[in-house]
Formats: C-alpha cells, structure tokens, sequence
C-alpha cells in the first residue's frame, strides 16, 4: 500500500473492524455508487459527478488525480 | 443496484472495456442518461453512445460473450445493442404499452417501472420491474418466453455469469434465489438490515456477495445459502462490490468515499456474523512507516 496519511487511516479503521479488510482506496470527495474490475485489474467506482480509477496492481496510485481519469 | 440517478459501471466480458450509464441533468424538468462504452486502458470511449431520445437507464447487463448489451429504461422499455456492429439501431427486447409510457413534459414520466435486466443465458434476458412482475425474454423476439412474479419492491437484481441462478433484492433487506431454468426457489441467503443495494455472483457461481444500506457486505455460499460472514469496515451504505478474477479478493465501494479491498482466502471464522465493533488494539498488518 501507499504511504498516503488518509488511505492508512481508512485501512486502520477497517482493520478494526474487520481484519478480512485488507487494503483501501479513498476517492476524490464523493460518494461511490458503483464499482467494476478490469481483467488486468483496473478499478473504476462511479461517483455522482466523475469516476474514480484505480491501478490494482502497482502502488494505489489514483489515476484520476494523475489526469487519466476514465471520464472526462 | 436499480437507480436512473447515477452512474453505472459494467465491466464487458473478456475484454478491457466497460459500459458507462452516465446520468445527465439537462434541466430541472428532464433528465437523460447516455450509454458510452469505454477502454480501460486507453481512457477513451470507442463508440456506443445511446443518447437522443428520453432515454432513463435504470439498468444495465452484457450477454455473457460480451456481444450484447441490454438496457432497461425507466419507463419500461428494454434495449439490446450488439456491440459488434453499432451501426445498427438497438432492437426492443421489451417495449411497454404506448399508453404507460406516456410523457408529461413536467414529470419525466408519468408510469415509471425501473425494471432490471439481466443475463439469462443462451439468447435471453431476465427483465424483473420494481412491482415484482418479471419476464425472460429472447433478442429478436417480441414475445417474452416466460413471465412470472417475484416479491415488489426489488431494488438489485443480478444472474450469474451463465445465466442459470437470478438473485433478487428488495427494499426491506430480504433477498431471494430463483433458478432461471426450472423457475424454482433457491436457498435464500441471508438478507440485510435495509435496502439490498447490490448483488455480485463470483466468477465460478459458487458465492454471492450483497451490500446494503445497513453498511454491511454479506458473503454467501450459493449451494447452501449459509451466510458465510458479513464484512463490516465501511461507515455508510455500501453500493456495489466486485470479485477478483481468481475470488482472493471481494472489492467494495461505498457512499462514505472508500473502495475497500476484502481478503475473502481467510477461514470463515475471520469473518464472524455479528462482530463487535469494539477498536481492536492492535491491527494484524503492518503498516509502511510514513514519509
């Protein structure tokens, strides 16, 4: 997992809750409603206004904020 | 889960792409939804854009050769698209009474059935309405094959990957198994303490994953329904959640902003049905030192 301060307190407080909780992405400020896998693990949840992207594989890096959001 | 007012994300099979239901408010007295069919990897859209007409999506689902995508508006009508070959208008796999779908130019529509639609294998679709009335229905076919009636209120509605098992949600947390082969009733799995918002099949049909607005993600065996354990970490509703390709891993989203990754190789007793959320002391992984 990354070294990002809020995803390790969000994994913390999950942990706490259940250990089966293994990691955490955080999104860009807005509910998610909905969330698919890619066959080479891309994730995207669908927010309200964009939809956040995700790189499962390699470090959590949030590919929208890198500026290759699925939508745009 | 069965909504006109959000996004929806459906991953195509066997393939890096996913279908986008992208909810668009135009003006306080009409809203539109488009269908756009993305590339994962090249973040661009490569074609299927549905808009133009009163389109109202409230669902989603691909056959599972990815060939055909279906579309369930709110009004009722559900729409199939073979993807392959776009130039071709969508043809009606369920088409309302003119009369029901009459529209008012105050009120996007004055009879809403939010009907679902999934993939019931071979050439067929499972349509289910929010009133409980549902039917299978064949591409090319004005007919539907079979009709039959489950408990209203349904708010997720999902089939495994061969079409074979439909799982219904409802609005008071209950969810019910039916095979679409003989029409019979499955062992239901445990439901929730409110609104069933999303069901997942694994990719082998063996579990079945539901989240609701109790925060809860349950996982179950489908062969026997037993509630294997319900995943407590988020803090809000949880909306939908997917499975890894091999089943190592469930992934979760939810209104509270997080995607939360659930290790789900773990003896079942990791995952106890009723599990305090007293703070544990100390947490089992560690965690990288900070920069």
């Amino acid at each position: 997992m990354d070294n990002d301060l809020n995803s390790r307190s969000d994994l913390l407080t999950a942990l706490q809750r259940a250990p089966a909780a293994k990691s955490v992405w955080t999104g860009a400020d807005e509910p998610l409603y909905s969330l698919v896998e890619s066959n080479d693990h891309i994730a995207v949840a669908a927010g309200f206004k964009n939809s956040e992207v995700w790189d499962l594989t390699g470090p959590r890096t949030h590919l929208r904020n890198a500026g290759v959001g699925l939508l745009r | 889960m069965i909504s006109p007012g959000f996004q929806c994300l459906l991953a195509r099979p066997r393939t890096e792409q996913v279908a986008v239901r992208q909810h668009r408010e135009l003006s306080h007295a009409t809203q539109r939804s488009s269908i756009q069919l993305w590339d994962f990897r090249r973040q661009q859209s490569i074609g299927l854009d549905a808009k133009g007409s009163n389109l109202r999506l409230s669902s989603l689902s691909w056959s599972a050769d990815g060939r055909w995508l279906a579309a369930a508006q709110t009004a009722g009508d559900v729409l199939a698209w073979n993807v392959a070959d776009l130039s071709r208008p969508p043809m009606h796999i369920k088409r309302v009474h003119p009369i029901a779908a009459t529209h008012n130019p105050g009120f996007p529509v004055t009879y809403s059935t939010f009907p679902a639609v999934a993939y019931a294998g071979g050439d067929e679709f499972v349509i289910v309405e929010e009133s409980g009335h549902a039917q299978i229905s064949r591409l090319g076919s004005p007919q539907p094959v079979r009709t039959f009636f489950v408990e209203p209120d349904t708010t997720a509605v999902a089939t495994d990957r061969r079409g074979s098992t439909l799982a219904i949600g409802h609005a008071d947390g209950s969810i019910a198994l039916f095979s679409l082969g003989t029409g019979r009733p499955l062992p239901a799995p445990t439901g929730h303490a409110g609104r069933v918002e999303s069901i997942t099949f694994s990719a082998d049909g063996h579990l079945l994953a539901t989240t609701g607005d109790d925060d809860y993600v349950n996982l179950s065996n489908l062969g026997t329904g037993r509630l294997l354990g319900r995943l407590a970490g988020h803090t809000a509703t949880v909306t939908g959640a997917v499975f890894s390709a091999d089943n190592s891993t469930l992934y979760t989203s939810s209104v509270d902003e997080n995607v939360i990754g659930w290790d789900i190789t773990q003896p079942e007793q990791s995952w106890p049905a009723a599990r305090s959320t007293r703070l544990r002391s100390q947490p089992r992984l560690r965690l990288p030192s900070s920069r």
